[in-house]
């Protein structure tokens, strides 16, 4: 599978993942569903190396890097759902989706120094305008 | 304005995190990063939790979100490894037109022409990102 079918397939699961989120926020406090959700894919993912017989093998710093990324996501998504705990939904929700569809593009442009061309500015601000749209 | 400085953190720190996956992935299973990512995710939530919202109710049950998340993030990061962060990136963010439609579908939310216009340009976003040379 290229690379745009696999983002396509991930977006929709994301997609379909939110939503039911979303319906058991009414129920559950999110940062439990988040527990569960990590702690459901922990048991998925050592069930697949168990079965693959796949060993988690890495150097130090690939470890580092992994706790890093670790840290990074869960703590960000931690405070995201304490941001919306605090504040309005519909001006929080939207800032968040734009920040990290922006940030992370800068990044690689400036430091991956993947290339720019109109259309993928275009996509990018199409993306946004979206984001903005459905949140709003 | 607590609800901002949350926030604020909340950017920086999930926008790093693709940046760093992307370095990751070109030599180790995006599978493998995940694991050490969960391992390292959970005690963190837990005392998040504990912290902010001591003694909220759990369901087992929820685990089949986890499995999902796996899935979705797998895939994700597999796009990583050999694909561009700044075309997979926003195509990944753009889940929020799935779950509109889900919304719309499975709930009865209204249709309105701001959500048909967002949902129109987060569709040309899609194609124009992938089509990318």
């Amino acid at each position: 599978m290229n690379w745009f079918n696999l983002v396509l397939s991930a977006m929709l699961l994301q997609g379909s993942l939110v939503f039911f989120v979303k319906l058991l926020t009414n129920y559950f406090n999110p940062l439990n569903l988040l527990l569960m959700q990590y702690v459901g894919s922990l048991i998925a993912l050592s069930c697949y190396f168990l079965v693959k017989r796949l060993k988690p093998l890495v150097t130090r710093r690939e470890l580092l890097l992994s706790f890093l990324s670790g840290f990074f996501v869960s703590t960000g998504l931690s405070f995201y759902y304490l941001a919306i705990n605090l504040g309005e939904v519909s001006r929080v929700a939207p800032l968040q989706s734009v920040g990290v569809t922006l940030i992370p593009t800068l990044l690689a442009f400036i430091f991956l120094k993947e290339k720019i061309n109109k259309r993928v500015i275009l996509g990018i601000a199409c993306s946004i305008l979206c984001i903005i749209l459905l949140s709003i | 304005m607590l609800w901002l400085i949350y926030l604020i953190i909340a950017i920086i720190l999930m926008s790093f995190n693709p940046f760093i996956v992307k370095q990751l992935v070109k030599k180790v299973n995006p599978l493998i990063v995940m694991f050490f990512q969960f391992l390292i995710a959970i005690p963190l939530v837990l005392i998040y939790s504990l912290f902010f919202n001591p003694g909220s109710s759990n369901n087992p049950l929820l685990l089949i979100l986890g499995f999902v998340y796996a899935l979705s993030l797998g895939l994700y990061y597999s796009s990583l490894s050999s694909g561009f962060l700044s075309r997979a990136g926003p195509i990944f963010n753009l889940s929020l037109i799935v779950t509109a439609v889900l919304g719309l579908l499975f709930l009865g939310e209204t249709l309105t022409p701001q959500l048909v216009i967002g949902l129109v340009f987060g569709a040309f976003g899609v194609y124009l990102l992938g089509d990318s040379k």
